[in-house]
């Protein structure tokens, strides 16, 4: 009997170790897997975006290797962009209801976001600012300008909503108004730019 | 007369291999969901409209009576992965504003463990939060919860769904594409 114990207090102990053991795993595991999109040269912090103090009204994760996956099926006719949608590494999005209270920290975020990426290295290829319109586009170069890393577009529309949507991945830079057009971002989807971005 | 006496382990294995290829074992996922939504929203009546559990050999069912159905034949390549449905609608009445429910806490604790958050709308009117979980290089489970003022979906899929999915992802929004409300501004 007093083994029988012995045995049942030692599986209990193992299964509890076994279980906390996994748990750890997992954390670590997601912890890695958000470090290293964090440490993608295209990947925006939209930490700036808790300043607005309101939640999304809509957010969107998709990242590797879901995309990878999904991609094979996202568009059937089209073998490009099946291979462009399956070689992306993150796609977010996040819209927000603007508000007369809210518009003004809006605009100040946006104007820290475009700071913090002028001081790392992107570019700004689009700006409109028509009434209460405001698109911009960002594009992030990789270092030998053959490839666009990261893309981000923050819309401000009349229709009382803002946008701001970040791609992470190894894009031509051909492809970038295919990308906008699939996803339906305006203000990328008529972005046609040349082989080479920069010289 | 020569009755054999039927193992109580062998009919508990049974009934289980049952209960499972029939679907009916049902995730208590569902139910903790909606009744953390209901605890949210206390002033909405919830009543049960539908709950169904489709196990895989209902499933394999489902694909052959589809391959003989020309208006459901569309359906095949997306039940083809499938293993295993489990659906459970809630008609509500009450003044639903969804933009103030929380993630429920079942959903915190799937993300927690492992489970992504694909997408999660948090309209006046609407809100949905589509989870998915990756295992090995196959998209497993898929959970979507959908609430609007006439009703409360809680959809939960087993199976290889990355067509599914893909399916999902591009009707998540009435208009089309699951992108669509990141537009801006037409340029």
């Amino acid at each position: 009997m007093r083994h029988l114990m012995t045995i049942i207090i030692a599986s209990l102990l193992l299964g509890g170790a076994t279980i906390a053991a996994n748990a750890q795993d997992k954390n670590a595991k997601g912890t890695d897997k958000e470090a290293a999109l964090r440490s993608q040269p295209g990947y925006v912090d939209f930490s700036m975006l808790d300043k607005m103090g309101q939640d999304a009204k809509v957010e969107v994760n998709l990242r590797d290797p879901m995309l990878g996956l999904v991609g094979k099926f996202i568009s059937d006719e089209d073998e490009e962009l099946r291979d462009l949608i399956s070689s992306l590494k993150l796609v977010r999005v996040r819209v927000y209801e603007i508000t007369p209270t809210t518009v003004e920290r809006l605009l100040a975020a946006g104007s820290e976001t475009a700071t913090r990426l002028d001081k790392d290295g992107w570019e700004r290829i689009v700006r409109v600012r028509d009434g209460e319109e405001h698109v911009d586009v960002y594009f992030k170069p990789s270092s030998n300008a053959e490839w666009i890393e990261g893309v981000l577009v923050i819309a401000l529309g009349d229709d009382n909503e803002a946008a701001f949507v970040n791609i992470v991945g190894t894009i031509r830079p051909e492809d970038v108004a295919k990308l906008g057009e699939h996803f339906d971002v305006n203000g990328m989807d008529k972005v046609h730019i040349e082989k080479k971005i920069k010289n | 007369m020569n009755t054999r006496k039927t193992s109580p382990l062998f009919l508990a294995a049974t009934l289980s291999l049952l209960a499972l290829s029939n679907g009916c074992m049902w995730a208590p996922e569902l139910t903790e969901v909606k009744r953390d939504i209901a605890g949210q929203l206390p002033d909405v009546t919830f009543r049960k409209n539908l709950t169904l559990s489709l196990g895989p050999l209902t499933m394999l069912l489902a694909r052959t009576v589809t391959g003989f159905i020309p208006d459901a034949s569309e359906a095949r390549p997306y039940l083809r992965g499938v293993s295993k449905v489990q659906v459970a609608i809630y008609e509500t009445e009450g003044n639903v504003h969804a933009a103030t429910i929380e993630t429920p806490a079942r959903l915190q604790e799937m993300i927690d463990d492992g489970w992504e958050m694909a997408v999660r709308v948090r309209d006046e009117d609407e809100m949905v939060w589509l989870l998915y979980r990756i295992d090995g290089d196959s998209v497993r489970e898929m959970f979507v919860v959908v609430m609007d003022d006439e009703e409360l979906v809680l959809v939960r899929v087993k199976g290889h769904l990355e067509r599914l999915m893909a399916e999902a992802l591009e009707n998540i929004d009435d208009e089309g594409s699951f992108l669509r409300r990141s537009h801006g501004v037409e340029m």
